[in-house]
């Protein structure tokens, strides 16, 4: 029952970073995308950490992405990248937040609501949410690797928000409703399976709390 | 009377424990996986670890970014990554550089964000432009913003700095050209790093000669403004 249920072929149609990043450096503008794909929401969830306001958010997704191609060839640990990533959104909301911009000017603009407010050092000094939002970083890649209908389905149940319709995952995934939940075992186990050789769960991720970015502003 | 019998510990089944990380199956199936987790290392393990996907997948959909910003993002990298390919020289990286910064960058920079990079005034209708010139051989890395600045007096100005990659100021002179090489403004940074020069419609290309801290010059940087660089830089304001 708890045997390995991984397979070889659950790898074939990943590309890891390291493969990404050395196309990119050769000009291969598809694995430019799938970069961007891939670390989205990783930039995200850190703008989102830092609660940066609307126009500053989509400035700073652009920032990272603009940084990162114009340092692709200075990116040494390519298995660090998504630790690279947060160091380097972090730093940019820091300084974007403090630009030109006193902190009780924007508690001010923000109706003088603290939890609206952008506090550096709120984040600064917690590798706690670093961690976390490697390791979900860690489950979007392993969802990646998994890939088919085991990533459809676990994204259908437990990543789209709310209670999943269990009629309408079935309808949209082919699959009878019956046949959920046993699949559903069988994915998760692959996708634990990939999960434990990517080192999920362990200690924090090469270079969460070291930095390790360019981009030192 | 009759003597109750043990009962014996029945296995459970990956689905129950899936059933249970999902949040399913009632408080009867869960103490019992619970149990059988605490009894068996490997239950437990399983468990803890389809909880923490579980934990890890929750609400992930909140992180999903603008489509348009990933989209921006893509584009951005497709038409560099292809330059790249195409040319590598210093001198065409900064020109690439400088006309990714005028021709995508001004497309993504919201005119009503009242961002003022650079740490100067509070026109709405200013574009900006950055480019970083990556460390080379005993020269670190240097770091050019500026910002084109439509002023009240119909005078459009690029306002920036020249910095490190550390944000320490340098000292340099900044000129604008024309096509034929024909200098139309010059400034030179001030303590902060600071310059600005108007920015005639004839700009072709940005000179920036700048001087390491030990008094060595950097050698001199060319910026062109792209083949459409008076296109964008010189347009009119926004918003």
């Amino acid at each position: 029952m708890f045997a390995s249920a991984y397979t070889a072929g659950l790898l074939t149609d990943f590309a890891p970073d390291a493969s990404l990043l050395a196309r990119c450096r050769g000009g291969d503008a598809a694995a430019w995308s799938l970069l961007v794909e891939r670390y989205r929401k990783l930039v995200w969830s850190v703008i989102v950490k830092h609660r940066m306001r609307p126009e500053e958010a989509e400035d700073i997704f652009q920032h990272v992405f603009t940084t990162l191609i114009s340092n692709i060839d200075a990116i040494n640990d390519e298995n660090a990248l998504a630790s690279w990533i947060v160091t380097t959104t972090k730093r940019r909301c820091w300084r974007v937040s403090g630009q030109g911009k006193q902190a009780a000017e924007r508690a001010r603009s923000l109706d003088a609501d603290p939890e609206k407010t952008v506090d550096p050092a709120d984040t600064r000094t917690d590798p706690g949410d670093a961690r976390a939002m490697l390791e979900k970083q860690l489950v979007r890649e392993g969802l990646e690797r998994l890939g088919g209908k085991c990533k459809d389905l676990l994204e259908a149940l437990f990543g789209a928000g709310g209670e999943p319709n269990y009629t309408l995952i079935a309808e949209k995934l082919g699959i009878r409703v019956g046949s959920i939940g046993p699949t559903r075992a069988r994915c998760l186990e692959k996708l634990s399976v990939i999960l434990g050789r990517l080192g999920f769960g362990e200690a924090p991720a090469k270079g969460v709390s070291d930095g390790g970015s360019e981009d030192d502003e | 009377m009759t003597t109750p019998f043990p009962i014996p510990h029945r296995k459970v089944t990956i689905d129950e424990i899936a059933a249970v990380a999902s949040g399913e199956g009632g408080p009867a199936l869960e103490a019992r996986v619970q149990e059988a987790a605490a009894r068996e290392p490997q239950v437990g393990a399983t468990l803890a670890s389809f909880l923490g996907i579980v934990a890890a997948m929750e609400n992930d959909h909140l992180l999903e970014p603008p489509a348009e910003a990933v989209q921006r993002a893509k584009a951005l990298g497709s038409r560099l990554s292809a330059r790249r390919a195409a040319t590598r020289s210093p001198l065409a990286t900064l020109g690439e550089v400088f006309d990714r910064a005028g021709a995508v960058v001004l497309g993504w920079l919201d005119p009503n964000s009242g961002l003022a990079l650079a740490g100067v005034r509070d026109d709405r209708g200013a574009d900006l432009l950055e480019a970083t010139i990556d460390a080379t051989a005993g020269v670190p890395q240097l770091m050019i913003r500026a910002e084109r600045t439509p002023a009240q007096d119909g005078v459009v100005r690029l306002v920036g700095e020249v910095t490190r990659g550390d944000d320490m100021p340098v000292k340099a002179m900044v000129a604008v050209l024309d096509a034929h090489g024909v200098v139309l403004s010059t400034d030179e940074t001030d303590a902060l790093g600071m310059f600005a020069l108007p920015l005639p419609r004839e700009s072709h290309e940005v000179v920036v000669s700048a001087h390491a801290s030990d008094g060595t010059d950097h050698p001199t940087i060319v910026l062109p403004l792209g083949p459409d660089g008076l296109a964008t830089v010189g347009r009119e304001p926004r918003g």
